[in-house]
């Protein structure tokens, strides 16, 4: 009996003791699920201003004396010994910046020297000698892709262009690029000597390359460029090489004219993720913006296209009253500016991110920001050292001012702010779809003209009589958009409410509009910047203190568009805003820097001592004088007056606020500002007041990409057979249905014409099927391009391959060979290399995600260990006494 | 010429020299500032317009023409770029002289002043501390070497001590400080707890708990970068003090002190030592008048808040009034520096005094 009570015992035990483990860590499950706000505690942000440092100190760790993740993209050069170390990972944004070559189409009849560049056929025929593939994987080392057009494959409005870009048939080919270049100038007359130099009218012909010397991949492009037009062409090539400076200088402050240039070697940054990119096509093709030769100078010589200006500006102006009709208008505007390639693309970069993945997890890639962004400050967490603060480097901690007005206009002080913010919606990093957080919407009506009542009671603000005034009947509007308000909790522990969206509302009608010359609440550069919004807000309606309705004459295809003109929300409370006004009517301060330079006194930041001293004094002030501003009194104003009390409170709060922490950043985001030490540290608080947690944005840290998994077509066909590419496709190990994708063709014949083009054909959930008859088609090679996106992360996948159409029966069996390797049976004509991304050789594997979120060790805490020792010692105890032997006893 | 009269006119000396000097530094700069102020303006609002259009604003081509003309306009005036430079020239050189630096462009002090003065006397202390630190190690190792080298010419403590001078004459300083940086602040075989910090002055992610605990803080992390300036300055001080005491201690009357039975000490501290005063005072002088310009690259690869970043920063930025500042205080501290060293020279070698 005994071991079998021992048996049972020690049985028993162990049970109780797992199921005890267990019990603790449900309870830590429940507890982390019910958290509001981010799921850090504190972050310290680190000013490291050494891009090379910053990168060691990542690899250090935040628990020990280093960073847990930088906020700016790495060094170039220390990408592949960083892919290399285990102790980081490398995040690479695949919409970071580009570069492109711009060139001086000044004609000889302006300035008597023969110029290659007035000629389109020159210049066009410059698009086959910019070497994208070369550059990628040499220059850039697989780091990036080809780029084609203003409009990149990465981009959501690539569908729409893409058969434009296709079309146009840019390929890597110098020989065609000689060829045209060769024909083109034989064309206007030039000559090309027995040296193999070209001359017209005896004169050798010269052309000037300003190379950006600052910038690695600039200058070796340059370098590159420069030799072909020299060695291939026969051109004389004088090398300029400087930085953006003398760029100023040579290129953006000369008149074409005077010729200091003809090529320019231009680098972009990337802007953020846009979702509809009529504004890119008019800035990069279009000269009436003013980014065309000429810079739209008065006095130069400027590049003019008034086709390309018509479309660019009906597109910008919102003339068209469909998808269909913009789609089509900004097909016609990429396709002229590809046929006058003034501009030609040549690599989109990609920017590397890296962190600490023994440190933290929980970043969130946001294309066009990569890791540094809002979503990675309040999903981040600690997997090391808990109760340590992450740390996150940033190149700097500010450029500028956080003033809500005129300030927030460098990268730097945006990062900060965007984590102590609450956003009234947010875009979708990864598509660009806007999501409603605090102010979830409803379209009442919205029209191409303006068709909509507004109500007589919607009321504006009155900048004359400094009040709130009905807009009366008969005003009609495009759009009606009613939204629902989820406030949050300021900073300072004030409840926000209807008085803080009001008071925005006042602040744009009042400062925009100077009521009178000697009108104190009015700023010039203010006006001028909302100048061209303002009409454009026909009134406000407010249903009750958590719905209001906004009026608006702006119409666009995509609703969420129209839903996001003009949200009633803001991130900054109204006392502090009224504050900061009389610091302005007092001559304190301004706006903005030019404004302030300009007004003789400071720049208004609040996170300055200086700055937050003073507004804590007025804020100090309106309490003993018992002050309320007008903006939530006066007029038909349609809920009531805001009480003394209440304006009492949010005084007081505000100033204790301001004297406890040395500043007056209050928002009413999920971080608050506890610390600043300017070119040092910002340190921030868990805000647990804020109304979401986590699981409003933790979802944005998979990044729903396509994943081609599977490719079979024949290699050969017989003509007349129908050729048949089936692709098995998936999302997060999903099959992809019809509407989460986008997949385009393009199948070309033996000489680089399209053939066929369109959209796959779905067939089952994660089954796709491209076909293409060779009825008609003579024997020979084809090729296709496949360019596949999932609708959920604009990544895209592109499939190229080749078969033969014979006339002769071949029997070979079906392969499916590698998506991106064509069939390596057939000696293949090679000379025309296609334009698609390289494959990465095996050291370097670019990936927009990490590597798999490292699985955090299960953390046993000492309680579970104090479990297990003492079920392990009752075991051992119970063990010796009941299988003790035992002792003889005398007879 | 008496001493008064040589003063007067070295002072007027000085004023003219400095008078020349910021005029060139000021037409050089503000020539060149104002037309890249013109090309970042053009670019703002172009960008500006772009802003708009993104943000879904229609505007029609007159109107994009008249916004960019208006926008165009308001910068000119509001940076004063429609002055001609000889209108500024003479109100800057009046306010430099009367030590009016105005306010910077783009630059503040921690406490949000964009005052030129507040910026830089917040900074000052920190160069001074740093550069005035490692010059004193510098000086004193440097002349001890020097001593030694010179006191047993062509010895083997003599060459060694040359060898070493001169390898460390020939040290870059930024060299200097990465290496000692991937040495002592990130290199994987030291324990991350012993591992000295690689930039700053103090650990902004720490709480102190006294003034004491900063200072230890503050001293360690002074470690790095005292130790890159020390190490590339150390050689050319032991040098030129070794060769300048070669010299003396080859004199008549230290071979007559040495006769008399003067300790070896004496002889060298008390009679070699202060007879090569002058050119030794000299050269420190002019570090002193250096520190104030701080050490640029240095300051920058340890991220020390000093003149050094400060005049990087403003370059980088093109904060006018900084630069303008930096120059004049440089300027003058140097002139005064050579006046001083004048005036000491003889003090310490009757030979030279004027009169």
């Amino acid at each position: 009996m005994k071991p079998k009570i021992v048996a049972f015992l020690m049985v028993t035990v162990f049970l109780v003791s797992i199921l005890a483990i267990n019990f603790v860590n449900v309870s830590k499950s429940v507890t982390a699920q019910e958290i509001k706000g981010p799921k850090s505690d504190r972050i310290i942000f680190k000013q490291i201003t050494d891009d090379t440092q910053a990168m060691e100190n990542v690899k250090t760790g935040g628990d020990r004396g280093g960073t847990d993740i930088h906020f700016f993209r790495t060094p170039f050069g220390t990408i592949k010994s960083l892919l290399e170390d285990e102790r980081v990972v490398v995040v690479f944004n695949k919409r970071g910046g580009y570069t492109s070559l711009i060139f001086n189409p000044v004609p000889f009849s302006v300035t008597g020297k023969f110029n290659p560049f007035e000629y389109k056929e020159f210049r066009q025929a410059m698009q086959y000698a910019a070497m994208r593939n070369f550059m990628v994987s040499e220059i850039l080392v697989g780091y990036g892709s080809p780029m084609l057009s203003g409009i990149s494959s990465y981009d959501p409005d690539w569908p729409v262009v893409a058969d434009v870009v296709e079309e146009m048939g840019l390929k890597d080919d110098l020989s065609l690029a000689k060829s045209l270049a060769e024909q083109a100038l034989q064309k206007a007359g030039a000559v090309k000597g027995p040296d193999g130099k070209w001359r017209y009218r005896g004169e050798l012909i010269k052309v000037k390359i300003f190379i950006r010397a600052d910038d690695a991949v600039r200058f070796q492009f340059g370098e590159q460029f420069a030799a072909f037009l020299a060695n291939q062409i026969g051109l004389e090539v004088e090398k300029i090489y400087g930085d953006l400076i003398k760029a100023f200088y040579d290129v953006y402050g000369s008149d074409p004219k005077e010729l200091k240039w003809h090529i320019y070697t231009e680098g972009w940054g990337a802007a953020g993720f846009i979702k509809y990119l009529e504004g890119t096509v008019a800035q990069f093709y279009s000269p009436w913006l003013g980014f065309m030769p000429g810079w739209a100078t008065p006095g130069y010589w400027n590049y003019e296209n008034k086709t390309i200006d018509e479309i660019t500006q009906k597109l910008v102006q919102g003339n068209f009253t469909s998808k269909e009709e913009r789609d089509e208008l900004l097909r016609k505007a990429l396709k002229i500016g590809l046929e006058e390639s003034v501009r030609i693309f040549l690599t989109q970069l990609f920017d590397a991110y890296v962190y600490n993945k023994e440190r933290v997890r929980g970043v969130i890639n946001e294309y066009g920001g990569g890791l540094a962004n809002r979503f990675t400050a309040w999903n981040i967490e600690a997997l090391r050292s808990p109760e340590k603060p992450i740390i996150i480097g940033v190149k700097y901690l500010t450029r500028g001012s956080f003033n809500p007005i005129g300030g927030l206009t460098d990268l730097y002080s945006v990062l900060i702010w965007n984590t102590l913010a609450a956003p009234s919606m947010v875009r979708d990093p990864h598509n660009g779809d806007l999501i409603p957080y605090h102010t979830p919407y409803k379209i009442i009506q919205t029209s191409t003209t303006p068709v909509v009542d507004v109500p007589e009671d919607a009321i504006i603000w009155d900048a004359k009589t400094h009040q709130w005034k009905q807009v009366g009947p008969g005003l009609k509007a495009k759009s009606a958009v009613e939204y629902d308000i989820i406030y949050s909790r300021w900073h300072d522990g004030s409840p926000m409410n209807i008085y803080d969206i009001l008071y925005n509302f006042y602040f744009i009608w009042e400062w925009s509009d100077e009521a009178s010359p000697d009108d104190a609440r009015y700023s010039a550069k203010y006006s001028s910047t909302l100048q061209p919004y303002i009409p454009l807000i026909k009134g406000i309606k407010i249903i009750s203190d958590t719905k209001l309705q906004i009026y608006i004459d702006y119409w666009f295809f995509d609703e969420s568009e129209v839903a996001a003109f003009l949200t009633p929300w803001t991130a900054t409370p109204w006392q502090l805003m009224y504050a900061m006004e009389q610091m302005y009517i007092d001559g304190i301060g301004s706006w903005y820097q030019d404004e302030a330079q300009a007004r003789g006194n400071e720049w208004i930041d609040p996170i300055f001592p200086t700055h937050s001293t003073i507004i804590r004094q007025y804020l100090d002030s309106f309490y003993e004088a018992d002050k309320i501003p007008d903006a939530l009194t006066a007029g038909q104003l349609p809920v009531p007056p805001i009480t003394l009390d209440e304006a009492k409170q949010r005084y007081a709060r505000s100033s204790n606020f301001i004297a406890q922490y040395g500043h007056a950043i209050i928002s009413n985001g999920p971080y608050i500002m506890i610390k600043y030490q300017q070119n040092n540290v910002i340190e921030v608080s868990a805000n647990r007041q804020y109304p979401f947690g986590p699981e409003k944005w933790s979802g944005f840290g998979e990044e729903r990409l396509i994943k081609v998994v599977d490719i079979s077509y024949k290699e050969s066909v017989n003509i007349g057979e129908t050729v048949n590419i089936d692709l098995k496709i998936n999302i997060l190990q999903t099959p992809a249905r019809a509407q989460d994708v986008i997949i385009k063709y393009w199948f070309y014949n033996p000489t680089g014409n399209i053939i066929g083009k369109g959209d796959a054909t779905f067939v089952s959930d994660g089954n796709f099927r491209i076909s293409l008859s060779t009825s008609g088609l003579s024997p020979g090679i084809y090729s296709f391009k496949i360019y596949a996106v999932s609708k959920y992360a604009y990544i895209p996948e592109f499939i190229s391959g080749k078969f033969i159409v014979s006339a002769i029966q071949i029997t070979s069996p079906p392969t499916t060979p590698p998506p991106t390797t064509p069939p390596p049976t057939t000696p293949l004509p090679t000379e025309i290399e296609t334009i698609i991304s390289p494959t990465p050789t095996p050291t370097q594997t670019p990936t927009t995600t990490p590597t798999p979120t490292p699985t955090p060790t299960p953390s046993i805490g000492l309680f579970e260990i104090i479990i297990i020792v003492l079920a392990i010692a009752i075991i051992a105890a119970l063990a010796v006494i009941f299988l003790r032997r035992p002792k003889p006893t005398a007879t | 010429m008496g001493i008064y009269k040589y003063l007067a006119i070295r002072t007027l000396n000085m004023v003219l020299i400095i008078i020349v000097i910021m005029t060139l530094t000021f037409i050089m700069f503000y020539a060149l500032y104002v037309d890249i102020k013109m090309q970042e303006i053009k670019q703002i609002v172009r960008m500006e317009v772009t802003d708009l259009i993104r943000r879904g604003v229609k505007m029609s081509p007159e109107q994009t023409d008249q916004y960019i003309k208006e926008r165009i306009e308001y910068y000119i005036n509001a940076y004063g770029l429609n002055k001609p430079w000889y209108e500024r020239i003479w109100r800057v050189l009046y306010d430099l002289l009367t030590f009016n630096f105005g306010k910077a462009y783009y630059l503040t002090a921690e406490s949000g002043s964009r005052d030129v003065s507040v910026i830089i006397l917040e900074r000052i202390p920190r160069t001074v501390l740093l550069l005035g630190t490692s010059t004193l190690i510098t000086t004193i190792l440097g002349l001890w070497l020097g001593l030694m080298a010179a006191n047993r010419p062509q010895s083997i403590m003599d060459k060694s001590i040359i060898i070493i001078g001169l390898t460390s004459n020939a040290f870059a300083a930024w060299w200097v400080g990465l290496v000692l940086q991937y040495l002592f602040a990130y290199n994987p075989l030291i324990p991350y707890e012993w591992r000295l910090p690689a930039f700053g002055i103090v650990d902004a992610t720490r709480t102190y708990t006294s003034d004491f605990e900063k200072y230890i803080d503050i001293l360690r992390h002074m470690i790095l970068p005292v130790s890159a300036l020390v190490i590339v300055s150390f050689g050319g001080w032991a040098l030129v003090v070794r060769n300048l005491l070669i010299g003396t201690l080859a004199e008549d009357f230290i071979m007559v002190a040495r006769a008399k039975g003067l300790p070896e000490n004496k002889i060298l501290f008390g009679h070699a030592l202060k007879s090569s005063a002058p050119p030794i005072i000299t050269i420190i002088a002019f570090s002193i008048a250096g520190i104030f310009g701080g050490v640029i690259i240095t300051e920058t690869i340890f991220q020390w808040n000093g003149m050094g970043m400060l005049i990087w920063e403003a370059l980088m930025q093109f904060d006018i009034p900084i630069i303008l500042a930096f120059f004049y205080i440089s300027t003058l501290l140097i002139i005064l520096a050579n006046f001083i060293a004048d005036i000491l020279y003889g003090l310490f070698d009757p030979r030279v005094k004027t009169g």
